[in-house]
């Protein structure tokens, strides 16, 4: 034992060349993120001027305070937390109980239902009918179409049935000799050996909700009730576009007021940043060795 | 042993297990299964006034155009180019960007620091949140011919290359781009798989004196091997997405021979139209295709590794 | 005991599932089903009687209005003029906005399911054909006879033409462009090709005023600096300003011999491809035109890696400043604006008559009266006035005859608070509002002095009128015009990119164009045009 440790200790040269290639990938990916909270804290003139990279240029904290003090984003952010959370919390309670007996292979039906959630993933019905069923349960321009919009994901109840597949099947019969009922297993054994695939999926659904950019295209007219993805896509997609074509008549009372590129790095900064402070905190569930620990729990 | 007693002894042991799943199949049946009866328009001379104030019935009394819309829109000779753009972009990101994850996943799980790990996941799913408006933006300032790239060719002595603009290399950055937005969230799923792992298998092969590439190759990669299939089938299965969003950003039309996909194509030809009907046979068409996909390899999965995902 | 736990923790979830789709029906299901058949009864009803002091209408209680108008950034309720509005009109009004994408189905789907927004204010010409075409929306005349007067009299005749069908029917309230006009041109150039001030100092230059001089000078940028002189951006495949120089301009549609011509067909559009193929072969414009977005051309303008960008316009002036700045604190932006084909000719300059927007009224509306009579308010002229640029001595003052902005005091009653205001106000004669926004061009000092400089030059012009825009609302040219022009263009540019013979690459494209329905459309075109000729003298 003792000698096993000493030997992962050793540090080689895979090791230091796993690291630097790491690191690298590491730096590409972190590049562009830099450059838009750069131009978030930069002067309007060095944005424009192409001269900000990864640090600001000009310090000033002014175009964060307009953007976070817009009426507009404080509304689009407050809803977008609440579809977000109660959105996740839904999905995640339709998913995993799903999930659960569509992994027992000895469930009758079993093949049927996961056929029509393959179906469902494959199909979709598209716009028009989807407006139609929104409409007609009185959904449009409330929040709960921004919640129902999205809140089961065929792939996600895939992962977490083949989770569950690989959990080892002793330690669930030996849950049942002892008297355990399906629930019990459910909720003490299966669901705490199952935290990685649990917080990765909640994660895939809390990023879906944060960025469902479609639901409030397709339900919402309300500006009281514009998500955050669609604000972001007002001002800053649209606000693109209507710059490449300032050139061609258009609005003119409406290109004159497009917002610069400084204002759309910050707006890009500021509703990006909550949801990036999920995963640290599901990452601690993405723990090794769990499986033993539950055993004996 | 469960199944011994009989139906009645089956359903009571099981039940509970039936409950848990009518939540879902509710859900599902109301907001993915009633819609699509909708699918009818691709078949229909839709006319959404119809019967004013009531669309539902305006689907249902819109005369029948059989395939009508199928045809306007696999005729032109510019489907099949789009089409075929289509799948070679889409299997040319499945080649290159499938696989890309997983050893990124494998390699960072190497690196001996859990705190390096755990930052480094942090940083590396940073581009998917950002738009492909956005990151054109930068490939623009990165690739143009005045950019960071051609500043190091040309100083080299060579001549600038527009990458952007050449039907040669577009193909190659939109995946290039497509692997470097998407890598780091497309990991997340196989850290979670990695996490999971029984440490004692690792523990005994250790002892065994394996050596890191042995451990990787015979532990890691196995226990994987089912999310990857998953992941596989359904990446096949949505062969016919090949990045609307993207290219839609992306291109120009010098590169329209070989970045113009189904959804580029159908979107400039019905512009102004407001074509319900073509837009659903489309989608229809494409859930076909990835249907038999679906299927298909599903079918291999299952041969190849004894379990496909239903 | 888990299976009862089981089989709650189900039924509450079914059960939520139907509560909120339940709870939702009392709020805002009252309203759908009923109101269709209602409007129609008052507006028939209403029309038929001359309006009187006792009009419930008029002196009556006045309900909420429900608004449903174009996408914005911003939240139509959280600006200043949202309630100048209603203290002006006294109606409470509730807005609505379509999305920015996919708003032409989003539209069209509220309106077939019998959404019941009062009015639909500001949506497109050609969202506005298609509920027109599909007899979603309400013969207005009467109304407009009856609460309208403001607003008939706001609005041209040929406008009205353009929202009157064959029977006579009026749909839709026109919202015309503010222009100049041709007795009064000062004002129309608003922008063109943006040039450093230092770079064409060190070149010892004049501003070019017609291509040949254009041409030259971007020659001897190009010997001098090394780089692609002129930059611009993936949309600048027709530069107006180069247009003007063969013929052409901002219109597409040009009077050849008493035929209606598209650009297209245009006598002189190899001529211009031609001129284009060598400033993007010779290195004059940037070779990266295809690809880039308009930040990444003003970027490379700003740094001083081009001497030109196109197109520039004089709102971009305060940002870019700023950006001129960081290299160069003394370079300024001069406008070359509509070239001249050579240097004896005058060059020309398009007014584009039109209406960007057309507000109407859907059959499911409740109370059609109360918005004409609510956008009639606001339509009256001192209203208007007040809901576009505020108050005089307040927020706007007249200078010498022009209007002025105020950005002292307060940022709740300055001209601050009418930044986004266009879109809340009603209708105006266009060239009288015209006068009003060239307020928004003395935003700044330096916005001002460009604005300025630029139309300093407008007497050497030669304003033309052109009416194209009004024609290109009606349905036959609206299914084709869209998916043609984009076409067109996308050839174009790879034209001029490739460097394709022009008689032969034109030639192509104007197959093409005949093959896709552009007959068709140069028909519509041309009877619109052989009936309202006269309003483009």
């Amino acid at each position: 034992m003792a000698k096993t440790t000493k030997k992962k200790n050793k540090i080689s040269v895979f090791d230091v060349v796993n690291l630097i290639a790491m690191i690298l990938v590491g730096l590409i990916m972190l590049m562009p993120i830099l450059n838009l909270a750069a131009k978030a804290f930069s002067s309007e003139g060095n944005v424009i001027a192409g001269k900000v990279l990864f640090w600001p240029l000009g310090l000033q904290t002014g175009t964060i305070k307009y953007v976070l003090t817009t009426p507009e984003f404080g509304t689009s952010f407050l809803v977008t937390v609440t579809v977000t959370i109660t959105g996740t919390i839904g999905a995640m309670l339709l998913t995993v109980m799903a999930a659960y007996p569509l992994s027992k292979p000895h469930l009758i039906g079993r093949k049927f239902f996961l056929y029509i959630f393959v179906f469902i993933m494959l199909f979709s019905a598209g716009m028009v009918p989807n407006y139609i069923l929104f409409r007609t349960l009185h959904l449009t321009n409330t929040i709960f179409a921004l919640i129902f919009s999205g809140m089961f994901s065929s792939f996600n109840l895939f992962l977490i049935k083949n989770y569950f597949e690989t959990l080892p099947e002793v330690i669930e019969e030996a849950a049942r000799i002892d008297g355990a009922s399906n629930m019990r297993i459910f909720f003490s054994v299966v669901l705490p050996m199952s935290t990685p695939v649990l917080a990765t999926v909640t994660l895939y659904y809390a990023v879906a909700y944060w960025s469902n950019y479609f639901a409030g295209v397709m339900y919402i007219t309300d500006a009281n009730l514009k998500p955050l993805q669609q604000y972001m896509f007002d001002l800053v997609t649209q606000a693109t576009s209507l710059q490449d074509s300032s050139g061609n008549f258009g609005d003119v009372n409406q290109a004159m007021n497009v917002s610069g590129e400084n204002i759309r790095a910050a707006t890009i900064v500021v509703s990006t940043i909550p949801i990036l402070c999920v995963y640290p905190f599901l990452q601690k569930y993405f723990v090794k060795g769990i499986t033993i620990g539950s055993v004996k729990g | 042993m469960k199944r011994k007693g009989g139906a009645r002894k089956y359903l009571q042991q099981n039940f509970d297990l039936y409950l848990l799943l009518l939540p879902a199949l509710i859900y599902v049946f109301i907001f993915h299964l009633l819609p699509m009866v909708g699918i009818l328009i691709a078949f229909k001379d839709y006319n959404m006034f119809q019967v004013p104030g009531d669309p539902f019935r305006s689907i249902l009394e819109s005369p029948w155009a059989g395939f009508k819309y199928f045809e306007q829109v696999f005729k032109k000779s510019e489907f099949q180019q789009a089409f075929a753009n289509t799948l070679i972009i889409s299997l040319y990101k499945i080649i290159f960007t499938f696989p890309l994850p997983i050893i990124f996943a494998v390699f960072l799980n190497e690196v001996r620091s859990t705190k390096f790990q755990k930052g480094l996941q942090l940083i590396v799913y940073l581009p998917h949140f950002l738009s492909w408006v956005v990151i054109y933006g930068i490939f623009v300032s990165f690739l143009g011919s005045t950019g960071v790239i051609n500043s190091v060719i040309t100083s080299l002595g060579f001549e600038p290359v527009s990458f952007l603009m050449d039907s040669g290399k577009f193909r190659g950055i939109l995946v290039i781009a497509d692997a470097w937005k998407e890598i780091g969230w497309s990991s997340i799923i196989y850290f979670a798989a990695i996490a999971g792992l029984d440490q004692e298998c690792f523990e005994a092969a250790d002892v065994d004196g394996a050596t890191r590439i042995q451990k990787i190759w015979y532990i890691t990669l196995p226990s994987l091997l089912p999310t990857i299939v998953l992941m596989l089938i359904i990446r096949v299965g949505n062969i016919m997405n090949a990045g609307f969003d993207q290219i839609f950003v992306f291109y120009n039309p010098t590169v329209y021979d070989v970045a113009d996909i189904i959804g580029t194509y159908v979107y400039r030809m019905g512009l102004g139209k407001l074509e319900f009907s073509t837009g659903t046979a489309v989608g229809l068409f494409n859930s076909v295709i990835s249907m038999i996909l679906v299927h298909s390899s599903n079918f291999i999965a299952r041969k190849a590794t004894g379990k496909g995902i239903w | 005991m888990k299976k009862v736990l089981s089989a709650l923790l189900a039924a509450a979830m079914i059960l939520s599932l139907a509560a909120c789709s339940g709870g939702t029906t009392t709020s805002s299901s009252s309203s759908s089903t009923a109101s269709s058949d209602s409007s129609t009864e008052s507006s028939t009803v209403s029309s038929e009687s001359e309006a009187t002091e006792d009009d419930p209408i008029l002196t009556g209680e006045k309900p909420e209005l429900k608004i449903l108008s174009m996408y914005q950034a911003y939240n139509y309720e959280e600006q200043p003029t949202w309630k100048i509005d209603e203290e002006l009109t006294g109606y409470k009004t509730k807005w609505y906005a379509l999305p920015a994408d996919n708003a032409d189905q989003k539209l069209l789907l509220e309106i077939s399911s019998g959404a019941d927004y009062d009015i639909l204010l500001r949506v497109s010409p050609s969202q506005y054909a298609q509920l027109s075409k599909q007899n979603a929306l309400i013969d207005l005349s009467g109304m407009l006879d009856k609460y309208g007067s403001n607003i008939t009299n706001a609005i041209s005749e040929l406008a009205w033409q353009s929202v009157t069908n064959d029977q006579g029917v009026v749909n839709g309230i026109p919202h015309e462009n503010m222009l100049a006009s041709k007795e009064e041109p000062y004002g129309m150039l608003t922008g063109g090709i943006g040039v450093r001030s230092d770079m064409l100092e060190e070149l010892g230059m004049e501003l070019p005023t017609n291509i040949d001089d254009f041409t030259a000078f971007l020659e001897a940028a190009k010997e001098k600096y090394g780089f692609a002189p002129l930059t611009s951006n993936k949309s600048s495949t027709f530069i107006q300003v180069l247009l003007s120089g063969f013929g052409m301009g901002e219109a597409e549609w040009y009077d050849i011999d008493g035929t209606y011509t598209h650009r297209i067909k245009h006598p002189q559009i190899t001529a211009y491809l031609e001129y284009m193929q060598k400033l993007y072969k010779e290195g004059l414009m940037d070779n990266d035109m295809p690809i880039n977005t308009a930040d990444n051309a003003k970027e490379k303008f700003a740094s001083a890696n081009a001497v030109a960008c196109a197109p520039l316009m004089f709102w971009d002036i305060p940002a870019m400043v700023n950006a001129l700045a960081t290299n160069n604190p003394d370079c300024k932006i001069e406008f070359v604006t509509d070239l001249a084909a050579d240097a004896n000719s005058k060059p020309t300059h398009y007014i584009m008559k039109g209406a960007n927007f057309v507000s109407c009224i859907s059959q499911s509306s409740k109370n059609p009266e109360h918005a004409i009579n609510w956008l009639n308010i606001l339509s009256e002229p001192d209203n208007y006035r007040r809901t576009y640029i505020g108050e005089e001595g307040v927020s706007y003052e007249v200078i010498d005859g022009n209007y002025t902005p105020i950005f002292t005091g307060d940022d709740a009653t300055n001209f601050n608070a009418y930044t986004n205001s266009d879109k809340l106000s009603g209708i105006n004669n266009p060239t009288v509002s015209f006068k009003m926004w060239q307020a928004r061009a003395r935003k700044t000092p330096e916005m001002a002095e460009a604005y300025e400089a630029m139309n300093a030059r407008v007497d050497e012009y030669e304003p033309l009128i052109s009416i194209e825009l009004y024609g290109k609302t009606s349905p036959k040219v609206q299914e084709y015009v869209t998916a043609l022009n984009q076409a067109f263009g996308d050839s174009f540019l790879k034209a001029i990119v490739e460097g394709t013979d022009p008689d032969t690459a034109i030639a192509a494209m104007q197959a093409d164009w005949d093959a896709n329905g552009g007959l068709e459309v140069e028909a519509a075109m041309q009877e619109f045009y052989d009936a309202n000729k006269s309003y483009s003298e």
